[in-house]
């Protein structure tokens, strides 16, 4: 089993297809993205749709089946009010571990895993219903995923701003509209002319009054900070590497910081 | 000869490159000339924007790698302009950051960028500092009318510059195996990373922005974290989520609060477009990704803080909370909580109830304790932490936050310490590798605090009065001799240390505890001790051993029988130092105690292989701030106290210079702290004593070269003058005169091509030392009657003090001279002022300067009172000194010795001035200009 998606929901996202029945096909459908051959890909609510070039050019469609209103109405009510770190964290593009939390109550799911909540549709003569141009699609639409958790509400009728307006309105209810004062505008002048006064001009206007070599105990972990380019790389070694560059910056740096000393 | 012109070099950016160019202290900026220093710069004309208007000239334009590396060089001959040295410090900051990896590559349009990362609470406070610091002249070569985007662009083309210097210089070679396992266009893009290709156009990126946790947009404001402890161990702490301004972090908010309300959240917490709530939801989000267990926070509605056991509250201060400070995240917690904090060895000896007559070899109890922040720490709490140490302590009803490892050695440590010694012992201690506070208490509490100790009054031979503060230094003086340990008076020139000295070493003789003793000083200062001790202890019987002496151990010690004071020089105590080392001195002073700032040279060595009782040494300058001389100075005045140079420079010298570690130098403020007295002209307790003028006349000597030639012209010219009469005499006296004074001055005075070496003047010799005992930002005048000295005086001086210089004579243009006086009266500009005499008197105010220096001597006192009254006048707040140079064994000593004496002579010489002296005879006038000496003829 091949590893796929970087991050975990897409992860599930790609497993749950695979379930579906397109594991025979993962294969081909990764070699085919790999060449380039998903021409184009767009993101609707409710459905991702694809152009992908096998003999010739066919178009991928994935559907997904959307929440009702009354199911988004209770699972905003719960995203806003029984756990705001799940809100919190999709704020930062990810998808809060416990997101399915939200959804169950009502009996739905925001990640598909069942055949009834999906379709799919290619334009090939393939007689399957799963084929490769759909498995390329999945992997195009997984790799955006990591990037966009957001990607999934769509999917289910729900762009992110509406999403953000829902809740904003759920948490302002009972909050009075804000008549305090309008926010007081600094305006900060751009212009700053040069002095004529030549002392002043030829000295620092305040002295720096701390060390500037005070830095936290331990280094920053900036590798794995800036975690990995894209699924296709793998995160051990990346990090491995980037570490590699990190540590022998950070020598030198300190040797020329000793002679400054 | 035409001196060099001390120069500056400055530095400014044009948007594109940075520019280069010389200042030269005594006339502005000018043309670089080409190949000044790196050959490899280009020259082009530049347009640089002074305060004067705008200048065209010759600079150099450097890439900003070549303008890193130049700032990295140590080795450039000249001296950084402030906004240079400025950028140096931003150069220093930056490898700072590289150094704890706070840096990114990014791949952008053209290549590959270094960038930085400032999000720690460090580095965000560092950002700010620089930019408020930056000297507005970095701007000179910048058409932007906004400092902050230079200041930007500064960061971000330096920032680039230094990385890909550090990598260069790093030579990487990444292995291949794992290189193997990327997609290609990955293992491509990391070696042409570290192979140094900034243009590379790679296809793919570093990290995907969407994922990286760089938090890189700006925000007016971020999450921090208010602990609260609880008031008993058993209780819960609390962790608060606050809002936290990021210009100011002294403004926050409640974080959950805020939630609820938003309203409470100032506007300038947030950038325009977002709300409060979703605001906070980001910052609650960003911190989660760090911090995941603000989830629990914010699992219920309305979120709560979280609430930690003792035990739990430990570990996260183990290890979340340095998770967070990287991030940048803030603990607001009262100061013992705030970081982790090094309890302090203290030493506390109170001997109030030891037998009087305390000496050097007293037992003392030593009582040992920890504390932190002058808290003590109870003794059982730390029993208690110490069966299961952590980073949490509780002691008498607080919480605090230790380093265990630090903490549990400062334990081992006091558990071993003795518990009696003597006071030496203890100072000693003090100086150990393990950091350590002394307390002295009771009886010798005035080690700490100078006010409470015994006054004395002065010694029944000491002619005059002491003032008070004087009456405290001397009381000093004898109060440590009494405990056996060596002085070090630095008070402020001016203050008096030489009559403290002579009145306490005239109460020792009066006690019986001195026979002899012995003073060093430089030999230009020989006579004045000589002339002081004669005034205020005309009974003491000094033996000034200098010039005719005896080369014999024997005779010497046979000869200094007659005398209780005996005064040198530091070359003559090298040099004759087989008739010093032999004699048990009962006092050893040493005078211009800077003479032994080096501990290698051979006047430091002999020093402190002199047998004495008791040791003191004698400085204006500000001991403690200049480290490495300190420690020479102790090896003199208490050897025992600091350790090896080596050890005293790893635990003093470096932290404190190069780190500006404060607890270091508290450390070694309270270890030497005890021996050195140091009183300043500004001390609110001396000013009101100190009367508002104090003149003085300064006796200088002549360098051999200047006594020949001085001997040599009046030996020619008296000859010469021999027989004549009448107005040619008059004449060709007053010519003498003039030569003489102004061969005491400098001899080039006196020469068709002048070589102007400052070494061949004994008076700028003098003015040298004198301006090193001077507070570093006191105003001077400096007078002289002759306009080409006053000149070549602007010249050597800016160079050898290195700063601007000001300095007119009659010659000057009058718009000239006000903006002189304007700058020098502001207390921004230099604070040097050398004035000719004859054109300096009227009208102008010079408030700034509390030191004047009379360079050579007038005929007549009321003129130079009037030009000392430039700096004496209304709106002087401080005390003024003057200067009175006075050439010994010259006309200028004997001119002085009648104004002195206010002999019938001198109403005569001033009311009639040279004429006088042109009618002398030849017997007197021969007395006259070489006083001390036997008549010629």
């Amino acid at each position: 089993m091949n590893k796929t998606g970087n991050t975990w929901w897409s992860g599930k996202f790609l497993r749950s297809l695979e379930r579906l029945g397109l594991s025979s096909h993962l294969q081909r459908g990764k070699e085919y993205l790999q060449r380039g051959r998903v021409v184009s890909i767009a993101i609707n609510a409710g459905y991702v749709e694809s152009r992908v070039q096998g003999k010739q050019e066919y178009v991928c469609r994935l559907e997904f089946a959307p929440l009702t209103d009354l199911e988004w109405q209770e699972s905003f009510e719960r995203l806003a009010f029984s756990d705001l770190s799940a809100a919190a964290l999709l704020t930062t593009g990810r998808l809060p571990p416990q997101i399915e939390d939200f959804f169950a109550p009502s009996g739905r799911r925001l990640l598909p895993q069942q055949a009834d909540e999906l379709e799919f549709s290619c334009s090939c003569p393939d007689r399957v219903n799963l084929c490769k141009h759909l498995a390329a699609t999945a992997y195009f639409f997984a790799e955006r995923l990591d990037r966009d958790p957001w990607l999934l509400f769509l999917l289910r009728g729900r762009s992110a701003d509406e999403v953000m307006e829902a809740l904003a309105q759920r948490w302002n209810r009972g909050t009075e509209p804000s008549t305090s004062e309008p926010a007081v505008h600094h305006e900060i002048p751009i212009e700053t002319p040069i002095p004529a006064d030549i002392d002043r001009f030829w000295s620092a206007p305040s002295p720096v009054e701390f060390d500037l070599t005070a830095a936290p105990s331990r280094p920053f972990p900036t590798a794995r900070r800036l975690g990995t380019p894209e699924p296709k790389v793998e995160e051990k070694t990346w990090s491995e590497l980037l570490s590699e560059i990190y540590t022998g910056v950070a020598k030198r740096a300190e040797e020329h910081l000793e002679e400054f000393n | 000869m035409e001196r060099r012109d001390a120069y500056r070099i400055c530095a400014s950016w044009d948007g594109t490159r940075y520019v280069l160019y010389l200042r030269s202290l005594l006339s502005g900026v000018l043309d670089s000339p080409k190949g000044v220093w790196n050959p490899a710069y280009r020259s082009e004309t530049i347009s640089l924007t002074l305060p004067a208007g705008r200048q065209e000239v010759i600079a150099f334009t450097l890439s900003p790698s070549e303008f890193a590396e130049a700032l990295l060089d140590q080795k450039i001959p000249y001296s950084w302009s402030a906004e240079a040295e400025w950028a140096r410090s931003t150069a220093v900051w930056i490898l700072s950051l590289l150094a704890n990896q706070a840096w990114y590559p990014e791949v952008v349009q053209d290549g590959i960028r270094i960038r930085l990362l400032t999000d720690s609470v460090e580095a965000q406070r560092a950002y700010g500092a620089l930019r408020d610091a930056m000297p507005p002249s970095f701007r000179a070569a910048d058409p932007q009318p906004d400092p902050t985007l230079l200041y930007q662009q500064v960061l971000e083309s330096l920032a680039d510059a230094l990385g890909w210097l550090m990598l260069g210089e790093a030579s990487l070679e990444l292995r291949g195996a794992l290189l193997k396992r990327l997609p290609p266009a990955y293992s491509e893009l990391l070696e042409q990373f570290v192979s140094g290709q900034r243009q590379s156009t790679a296809s793919v990126k570093f990290f995907d922005p969407r994922q990286a946790n760089l938090t890189l947009p700006e925000r007016n404001s971020r999450l921090a974290f208010a602990i609260t402890a609880p008031n008993t161990p058993e209780d819960r702490w609390e962790l608060r989520p606050a809002l936290q301004s990021s210009s100011d972090p002294e403004q926050h908010c409640d974080a959950l609060l805020a939630w609820q309300q938003p309203e409470i959240v100032p506007p300038h917490f947030l950038r325009d477009e977002a709300s409060p709530r979703l605001h906070l939801l980001r910052e609650f989000g960003r911190a989660l990704r760090v911090f995941p267990d603000l989830g629990a926070s914010l699992a219920v509605s309305p979120p709560v803080p979280l609430r930690y056991d003792t035990e739990q509250m430990a570990h996260f201060l183990k290890v979340q909370a340095n998770t967070l400070r990287a991030y940048g995240y803030t603990l607001l917690a009262s100061p013992e909580l705030s970081q982790a904090q090094v309890p302090e060895v203290t030493l506390r000896i109170d001997p109030e109830s030891e037998r009087q007559g305390l000496d050097i070899e007293a037992l003392l109890s030593f009582e040992w304790n920890l504390a932190v922040d002058e808290t003590l720490l109870d003794v059982d709490a730390l029993a208690a932490w110490a069966e299961n140490p952590g980073p949490l302590l509780f002691s008498q009803g607080r919480w605090f936050w230790v380093d265990p490892r630090s903490t549990m050695k400062a334990l081992k440590f006091l558990q071993k310490q003795p518990k009696m010694g003597t006071l030496l012992e203890a100072m000693a201690l003090a100086g150990g590798s393990q950091p350590l506070r002394l307390e002295l208490a009771g009886q010798l509490s005035p080690l700490h605090s100078r006010q409470r100790f015994e006054e004395r009054s002065e010694p029944v031979g000491f002619q005059g009065t002491l003032r008070a503060y004087q009456r405290r230094g001397f009381s000093w003086l004898l109060f440590m001799r009494r405990l056996g340990l060596g002085a070090c008076l630095a008070d402020d020139m001016g203050l008096g240390k030489t009559v403290q000295t002579l009145a306490a070493l005239l109460a020792l003789i009066e006690q019986g505890q001195l026979k002899r003793a012995l003073l060093v000083c430089p030999t230009s200062v020989l006579g004045n001790w000589l002339a002081e001790a004669k005034r205020f202890a005309p009974e003491l019987p000094v033996l000034l051993f200098h010039g005719q002496r005896t080369r014999d151990p024997d005779v010497f010690a046979e000869q200094i029988q007659d005398y209780r004071l005996v005064i040198t020089s530091y070359p003559l105590l090298t040099r004759d130092r087989k008739l010093f080392l032999p004699i048990e001195w009962d006092l050893v002073v040493l005078d211009e105690a800077q003479q032994i700032k080096n501990a290698q040279t051979q006047a430091a060595k002999v020093a402190r292989e002199l047998q004495t009782k008791s040791r003191v040494l004698l400085t204006g300058t500000p001991v403690e701030n200049r480290l490495e001389d300190l420690w020479s100075l102790f090896r003199f005045l208490q050897p025992e106290l600091l350790e090896s140079r080596r050890g005293f420079i790893s635990r003093f010298v470096k932290p404190i210079e190069a780190f500006g570690d404060a607890q270091a130098k508290e450390h070694l403020r309270r270890l030497v702290g005890p021996f050195i007295l140091r009183r300043v002209k500004t001390d609110p307790l001396i000013a009101p004593e100190l009367p508002a003028k104090l003149e003085s006349v300064t006796a200088c000597s002549l360098t051999p070269e200047q006594a020949k030639m001085y001997e040599r012209e009046v030996q020619t010219s008296l000859g010469a003058l021999r027989g004549s009469v009448g107005a040619a005499r008059r004449g060709a006296i007053l010519a003498l005169l003039g030569r003489l004074k102004q061969l005491c001055n400098h001899p080039a005075l006196l020469e068709q091509k002048p070589d102007w070496s400052e070494s061949r003047s004994g008076k700028i010799h003098r003015l040298q030392e004198l301006y090193s005992e001077l507070p570093p930002d006191e105003g001077i005048l400096i007078f002289s009657q002759y306009a080409r000295m006053v000149s070549a005086l602007r010249k050597i001086l800016t160079h050898q003090w290195d700063q601007e210089v000001l300095a007119f004579d009659g010659s000057t243009p009058r718009q000239q001279r006000d903006q002189m006086v304007e700058r020098f009266q502001s207390g921004r500009g230099p604070r040097v002022f050398i004035i000719s005499l004859k054109s300096g008197g009227v009208g102008l105010n010079l408030t700034r300067a509390s030191t004047v220096v009379h360079f050579d001597r007038w005929w007549n006192p009321a003129v130079e009172n009037q030009a000392t009254d430039r700096a004496f006048r209304i709106g002087q707040e401080r005390p003024v000194q003057v200067f009175k140079f006075s050439t010994q064994g010259t006309l200028e000593e004997q001119i002085d010795r009648i104004l002195v004496e206010k002999s019938s002579l001198a109403t005569g010489l001033i009311e009639d001035g040279d004429s006088w002296l042109s009618q002398l005879g030849e017997q007197e006038l021969s007395q006259f200009l070489l006083p001390g000496r036997e008549a010629s003829r």
